[in-house]
This record gives structure tokens, sequence and C-alpha cells, in this order.
């Protein structure tokens, strides 16, 4: 935070920094001066995102998501096991508005886009 | 007492014990779970992360589904549960913010209107159907078992879309101190478990899970007792991994809290689901199966 006030920009936003924040929001809640630092770090972590500085977890996440509505899939033996136990079949998690929602935020493009810088 | 079901992707695709504890007990209690017909993923952290229009928009979207259910949800994990509780929370304040999601959703033919609300199984237990009626369901008590209760972040925090701390960690220890066992109080006990660090940097998150498995057996508790599925993953299979890092052996099995009320109503846990649990949790079983 005192780094990105001193306007050090590109000490910040490339590096692993601001993912690791847990979003725990311990420091919201005891900041005297009301100050949303949880807030603060997300807008960091989108701004990194602009510079590409993105987890590769993170993008697999985001992918699984816009694949399949989910950002985690069971595999097949959970698959097998969910009908063994009558639990019913999962749904396709709305998967079609999901994309639309994601190319109308665009957030399909950053997906896209680092998926071609890995490459 | 009825809600829309929302289970998220966590549960279903590693964590079947805690679904079908969910669905056997709450109905048990005259909750009826009422299935969320295509929700999508919460949309957690991570994406918010990435992008905060796109998250708030994922989440608005089953917070729409809900509404046209006529019915509040009930989230069974603490991400879920801040994502979709924050969102509403946000556009339920500030209309600029929602007329923009409205924007995005309307080409998915949906709009947010702001009638539901967003519960924890936590809030659903505690408030909606009552420590009392929780208490006299008890038939097979775990008198004597110090238990820590990890509230994991979000039940509690950020302060601004809940109550106050205090009152989501009394409600837990309320809950568990029902089924007869001992919610014992253990020093950094608002920490997080560590699981948002994994697939961002495992070695990390690994140094966060260890300093809670610490402040867990300084306390000298006999089980931990989740009721989040990223805490229970975390400090369950994550305590072979500390293990395996660090050479230090917990053996703290880690219960989902529903499974613990399970039992305590009389209810059995199958074989399979005993197993699902990476440390085992014999200590806690013995006398039950």
């Amino acid at each position: 935070m005192e780094m990105v006030i001193l306007g050090l920009r590109s000490e910040v936003l490339p590096q692993k920094l601001p993912w690791y924040c847990l979003s725990c929001f311990t420091c919201l809640d005891r900041c005297p001066q009301g100050g949303d630092v949880g807030e603060v770090m997300f807008a960091l972590r989108n701004l990194a995102v602009k510079e590409s500085n993105v987890p590769s977890g993170v993008v697999a996440q985001a992918k699984a998501l816009f694949e399949t509505g989910r950002v985690l899939n069971p595999i097949r033996t959970a698959i097998e096991k969910r009908e063994s136990l009558g639990l019913g079949k999962l749904d396709n998690a709305g998967v079609d508005e999901v994309q639309k929602i994601l190319k109308k935020t665009e957030l399909s493009k950053i997906i896209g886009s680092k998926e071609e810088v890995k490459k | 007492m009825k809600y829309a079901f929302f289970l998220g992707c966590l549960i279903p695709a590693r964590e079947l014990n805690y679904e079908v504890s969910i669905r056997k007990v709450l109905p048990t209690f005259g909750v009826n779970l009422v299935e969320m017909k295509d929700a999508n993923c919460c949309a957690p952290f991570s994406i918010q992360s990435l992008d905060y229009a796109s998250w708030m928009a994922l989440a608005a979207r089953n917070l729409c589904i809900a509404e046209e259910m006529g019915l509040d949800i009930l989230t069974l994990c603490n991400d879920c549960y801040e994502s979709l509780l924050m969102v509403n929370t946000l556009l339920k304040e500030k209309k600029d913010l929602r007329d923009k999601v409205n924007e995005t959703l309307s080409k998915v033919g949906k709009e947010f209107k702001g009638k539901t609300d967003v519960k924890h199984l936590v809030d659903v237990l505690h408030d909606d159907v009552g420590v009392k009626k929780v208490k006299n369901a008890i038939k097979a008590p775990f008198d004597g078992l110090r238990v820590g209760a990890q509230p994991g972040c979000h039940l509690t925090k950020p302060k601004r879309i809940h109550f106050e701390i205090i009152r989501g960690y009394r409600a837990l220890d309320e809950l568990v101190e029902a089924t007869g066992a001992e919610s014992v109080q253990f020093e950094r006990r608002e920490m997080c478990c560590g699981g948002p660090l994994r697939d961002i940097d495992d070695d990390l998150a690994r140094q966060v899970s260890r300093q809670k498995l610490i402040t867990l057996k300084n306390a000298d508790v006999q089980s931990i007792v989740t009721i989040c599925p990223f805490c229970y993953l975390q400090l369950d299979t994550g305590q072979l991994e500390v293990k395996r890092h660090f050479n230090e052996e917990y053996n703290l099995p880690v219960i989902h809290f529903i499974e613990l009320l399970k039992m305590a109503i009389g209810m059995k846990l199958e074989d399979w689901e005993i197993k699902s649990h990476r440390i085992p949790i014999d200590n806690i079983i013995k006398g039950r199966v």
C-alpha cells in the first residue's frame, strides 16, 4: 500500500505481492480510520491483471468458470459416487448465460489473452 | 422453513460427505432445501480479483434466481456466503452499481431487484431453527469432547456486511455446545486457514495452515470443527501437506459441523463418509458406528 502511495506502480503490479492477500478482511475490521484495505487490494489485483500479472491457478479457475459455469468440477469418480448416492445430477450451471455475461464484461478476453501468453 | 439451496463448486467436487449430511440432517429440523436450477459458481474472491464487474454480475445472476424463486439463499461455504452477501448488500445500497450490473444482466434476461437475503448454514441453524430446537434433538451428545471450532474468515468478516464479529463466533460456539462438545477458544481464531493462497503460492498457504494447526494444538483440542469447505480442505488434506513439508505431526481430525450434529442426533456416518476424512476421525466416532 505504501508503495502504491509512493507511486511505485512498476514495483508493485508485476509482482506476486498483490496476490498474497488472503481477502480475510481482518484489516478492514481493524483499521481505526475505516480504511478499506481489502478493497484496495482487489483494485490492485484488477490493475495487475491488466498488466498480465495473474497466477496461473487463477486463470485456470476463470477458464473453468467460462467453460462450465463452475470454477471447480467433479472428477469422474465423484460423479459416479454422486449417482450411486442418489444425489441427483448436477445441472449445467447456466453456462450459456455465464458465457454471455463474461463476454459482455470482457473477462473472456482476459482469459483468452492469458492463454496466448502461456503458449 | 424454505430456502434456495446454493451448493457451490467445491462441495459437489470434493466433499460429498458434507453434502450428504446437509441433505439428511437439515430436513429433520424442518428446513426445506429447494434446488437452485442452473445457478453458476458464486464467483469467489479469485474472480473478484480478476475483474470486479464480472464478479458482481455472476453473483447477481445467482441472486436473481433466488428472487425468482421467492426465497432466501442458504449457503454452506464461507466464500459463497461472502460473495453473494457482499454483492447483495452493495447492489441494494448503491443504485449506480445496480444499474451497471442490470445492464449486463439484461443480456441474459435477468434483473436484480433486491428481494432476497443470503444466509449461512450457521445463521439458519442458530437464528431460524434456533439453538433450543437443536439442543432438544440431541440423542447422543459428545460430552467432554474438546473441539476447536474454526469460524473461517467470512462467517463474520467484514463487519460492514455482518452485525459484529463476536456474534458469529458466539452463534457457532452455541451450536457446537448444543451437541455436548466443548467449544475451546484458541489464539488468533480469526486468522485465515490459508486456503485462498492455494493455486497462488502453495508454500505460503501451507505456512498459514501450519500456524492455525499450532494454535489449535496449543489449545489442546481433540478435533477441529469446520463450517466452510475451504477450511475443511485446507486443514484436513492440508494437514498431510504440512506433515510432509515440515515433518510435523498434528493428528487433529477435522469434521464438518453438520457431521458432528448428524451423529449427535443419533444418525450414523457411513463407512465411505468416515474414510473421506484424510486425518482419521476415530476418536470422534468412537462407540458410534
